[in-house]
C-alpha cells in the first residue's frame, strides 16, 4: 500500500492550542478490511492490532507483544512469551491464547498472509505461546512480525469491518472512500480524467452530487483568502487574494511554496483548485484506462512559477 | 365496466414484464458465470497480486478452497442459485461484508 504523509496543523492561524489531530493522507484503503489473518497489515504495522515482534529503525528484530522468544535446536517450535499488561481496545487482556487463536485462525484462512508453516499454536500458560511448524523455518520471523494478533472473544464474521486490537490506533470510524469516488487525488488519480478534467468537472455541484473527500486540507487563512476573492468586486483585488490562497509569503498556502506539500491538485472543502503555477503541457489522449496514475496524460507537466 | 376490463390486461402486461426480467437476469446470471469459468485470469493470482512471493503453494491452495474454485462449476453455480432463489446474495470476498449490505450501501444517499 503505497503511503504519504499530509502535514499535520495545517491550522496555522489558531493560536495557543495544540493539534490534537494526525491526518493522513493515505493511498487508497483496503476493500476487504482490517484482518490481519486475511492479511491486512501484512507488512508490519497493522494500525488497530500489535504484533509480536517488530523491526527498529535499523530493522533488527525487536519485542513488541513478546518480552522474549526462542527456537528450538532443530528449528520446530518457537516459544513466545508475552507480556501481560496488553490490553485490547475493548478492555479485555491479550493473552497467549489470542495469539495462539490468531496464528490458528491465519493458517486456515487463506487470506493474503502465507502462515502453512505452522503446525500448531498453543497456549501453553497465561503468557507464553508456542508455534510449533512443519519443518524448519527462519524466514517464519516474519509472521511474528507482521501477524497482528486479534482477540478470541471478539472475533467474528464482521470482525475485519469493525477491528478490536490492542495496537496503537482504534478504528472509530470507517467512510468508504471509495463511496465517494476516489481515494487520493494527488496521488492516484482518477482513471482517464488528468487535472483539468476533474477540475473542469468536479469544481461544482454542477455534475448533482458533491464530491467531497473531508479533510485533505485546510487552513482558515487560505480559506479567508479564497472567501475574498470570490467576493472581491474587481478583478485585480481577486487575483490578489487568489495569488494568496496559493502561498500568502510566510509559508501558508495551498500551492508548491505552501503548507500543502502534496497541493498539486488540491481538495478544498467540495472544490478542486489546480494552481495557476501548474503547466500541463500537452495532455496526451493514450492510454486511456482506469487505474492510471493521473500524471499519466501530462508527462510532460511542469512548475511554471 | 372500463375498470372491470382494463384491470386484469394491466396485471398480465405487469406478469409479462416480471417474467421477461426474470428470464433476462437468468441469462446474464449464466451469460457471466460461465464467462468468469473460462476466463484466462487466474482468480487466486489475481487476488494475490504483487504478494506472489510471499504467497506460496499451500496458501495459494488455501485461497481457492476458501472460494471453491476447487469444486466443479456446475455445483458453484446451481449452490449459489439455490441461495439467491432463498433470498441469500451470499458474501462478497472483496469487500468481507454480506452482498447485500454492499449493493444497499450504494443506494443509500451519501453523507458527508
Amino acid at each position: 500500500m503505497g503511503t504519504a504523509c499530509g502535514g499535520a496543523g495545517t491550522d496555522s492561524g489558531a493560536q495557543g492550542t495544540a493539534p490534537t489531530e494526525l491526518r493522513l493522507a493515505i493511498g487508497g484503503e483496503p476493500e476487504d478490511g482490517y484482518d490481519p489473518t486475511l492479511g491486512w497489515g501484512r507488512y508490519g504495522s497493522p494500525l488497530f492490532q500489535s504484533t509480536l515482534l517488530d523491526r527498529d529503525e535499523h530493522l533488527d528484530v525487536v519485542p513488541d507483544l513478546a518480552t522474549s522468544w526462542s527456537t528450538s535446536a532443530d528449528g520446530l517450535v518457537w516459544t513466545v512469551d508475552i507480556r501481560t499488561d496488553a490490553r485490547f481496545t475493548d478492555g479485555e487482556p491479550v493473552t497467549a491464547a489470542d495469539v495462539a487463536y490468531t496464528f490458528t485462525t491465519a493458517a486456515e484462512s487463506g487470506g493474503l498472509t502465507d502462515v502453512t508453516a505452522l503446525a500448531e499454536a498453543v497456549a501453553v500458560d497465561e503468557d507464553t505461546v508456542e508455534l510449533r511448524l512443519e519443518r524448519p523455518r527462519s524466514t517464519f520471523v516474519n509472521r511474528l512480525v507482521s501477524l497482528g494478533v486479534v482477540p478470541e472473544h471478539a472475533y467474528g464474521a464482521d470482525y475485519a469491518r469493525d477491528p478490536v486490537g490492542s495496537g496503537p490506533f482504534r478504528l472509530v470510524q470507517w467512510d468508504v472512500i471509495d463511496q465517494r469516488l476516489h481515494a487520493d487525488a494527488v496521488l492516484f488519480g482518477w482513471g482517464s480524467h488528468d487535472p483539468a478534467e476533474m477540475y473542469n468537472l468536479y469544481s461544482s455541484t454542477r455534475a448533482g452530487v458533491e464530491y467531497w473527500n473531508p479533510g485533505f486540507y485546510a487552513s482558515p487563512r487560505v480559506d479567508a483568502h479564497l472567501e475574498a476573492a470570490m467576493t472581491a468586486t474587481d478583478e485585480a483585488t481577486a487575483v490578489e487574494h487568489w495569488r494568496a490562497a496559493q502561498h500568502d509569503g510566510e509559508g501558508t498556502g495551498f500551492g508548491p511554496r505552501g503548507d500543502a506539500a502534496w497541493a498539486w491538485l488540491v481538495n478544498l472543502d467540495h472544490t478542486y483548485l489546480v494552481d495557476e503555477c501548474l503547466d500541463l503541457g500537452t495532455p496526451q489522449i493514450e492510454p486511456h484506462g482506469h487505474g492510471w496514475p493521473v500524471t499519466a496524460g501530462i508527462t510532460g507537466w511542469q512548475w511554471s512559477c | 365496466m372500463e375498470l372491470l376490463t382494463r384491470g386484469p390486461a394491466v396485471l398480465r402486461a405487469a406478469g409479462g414484464r416480471a417474467l421477461r426480467l426474470a428470464l433476462l437476469l437468468a441469462a446474464v446470471a449464466t451469460a457471466s458465470f460461465v464467462l468468469m469459468v473460462n476466463s484466462p485470469v487466474d482468480p487466486v493470482d489475481a487476488y494475490v497480486g504483487g504478494d506472489i512471493a510471499a504467497i506460496g503453494p499451500d496458501q495459494r491452495a488455501l485461497i481457492a478452497e476458501r472460494w471453491g474454485l476447487d469444486d466443479p462449476p456446475l455445483e458453484r453455480f446451481t449452490t449459489w442459485l439455490g441461495q439467491v432463489a432463498q433470498g441469500d446474495l451470499g458474501q462478497s470476498l472483496t469487500f468481507n461484508q454480506p452482498v447485500a449490505e454492499v449493493i444497499g450501501e450504494r443506494f443509500s444517499p451519501a453523507s458527508p
